[in-house]
């Protein structure tokens, strides 16, 4: 009876083992881009949807430098197709010819939770924008930064 | 176990954010006035033109002719922002496209046309290095017997990314 009951014990602990298998892989594929602009005497944004549109306050959109919304590949193999998004509250962006600018209010689609298909590939895409704040005559360069995010399974 | 799981559940990536921010354009007077000198008009109305360089010359039309002592010069202004950038020139005249004198209570004028280099236009001007001088000459139309006097008035130049 004692054998038998530490048995199965480890037959639990396998078991458990073999679920913790259900990993959660995040690929970033493209950069969070919020294209060129002008700034002005006052202070501006620029902010990316997630669904990779861009609009602007007091900056003048220029130039042809492309913007467009991040976007990752969610990968869940097995267990629950689900996950949970965990977007940065905010980073920091560094110019070329020095400065500084601060991007916040970052959104994702899907918002805070999407699921993997199960029935193709195991995988879905998210995407990612958020707001770019603009100093007063922000000093010219080109500015790069990074942020990260992060996908449980529930 | 549950640490292990904690950190198998999850997983995060970095991912680049990029923007670019231009140069405003923008404008400064380098403080030489278009200057046309001393004129003196005659029986016939004619012209007096100062081209728009860094070292202006002047030329006559019709009974205008050109006195000594006056200076021959044409505005200068410089031009910056993002270097290679094009950009788009526009000219405002003076009040009523003429200059003016005024003598004894009368107020008398001629008409003045500008003429700019880079010329005028749509993406005329090229911010090579993020700069470029840019001049004001003019074309002025002296009268039969013009009014004798000191003429005056102001343009303004403004320049903008196409």
């Amino acid at each position: 009876m004692r054998r038998r009951s530490i048995r199965s014990a480890l037959v639990a602990l396998v078991f458990g083992s073999s679920q913790l298998l259900a990993s959660v892989t995040v690929t970033n594929d493209s950069a969070l881009q919020f294209g060129s602009f002008i700034p002005a005497s006052v202070a501006g944004t620029v902010t990316i949807t997630p669904d990779g549109q861009r609009s602007t306050t007091g900056v003048f959109p220029f130039g042809n430098t492309a913007f467009g919304a991040a976007s990752f590949s969610i990968y869940i193999p097995n267990g629950s197709p689900q996950y949970l998004i965990l977007l940065p509250s905010s980073t920091t962006m560094t110019g070329s010819n020095g400065g500084s600018m601060t991007v916040d209010t970052f959104v994702s689609i899907p918002a805070s939770q999407g699921q993997v298909n199960r029935a193709t590939t195991s995988t879905d895409t998210m995407t990612v924008g958020a707001t770019l704040h603009v100093a007063p005559s922000q000093r010219a360069g080109s500015y790069s930064g990074t942020f990260t995010v992060i996908v449980t399974n529930p | 176990m549950v640490l292990v799981a904690g950190s198998a559940m999850a997983a995060s990536a970095t991912a680049n954010a990029t923007a670019k921010v231009f140069q405003p354009i923008a404008i400064t007077a380098g403080g030489t006035a278009l200057s046309f000198g001393n004129i003196v008009a005659g029986a016939v109305s004619g012209t007096v033109t100062v081209t728009p360089a860094a070292s202006a010359t002047s030329s006559t039309t019709g009974g205008v002719t050109l006195a000594s002592g006056g200076s021959i010069t044409a505005a200068n202004f410089t031009v910056t922002g993002e270097t290679g950038a094009t950009y788009t020139i526009a000219l405002t005249g003076p009040t009523g496209g003429n200059v003016s004198a005024l003598v004894a209570g009368t107020t008398y004028t001629m008409p003045l046309t500008l003429t700019a280099s880079p010329a005028a236009g749509t993406g005329t001007g090229t911010l090579t290095g993020g700069t470029q001088p840019l001049y004001v000459g003019g074309t002025l139309t002296v009268g039969a017997s013009q009014q004798a006097g000191s003429y005056s008035g102001t343009f303004s130049v403004s320049v903008s990314y196409n």
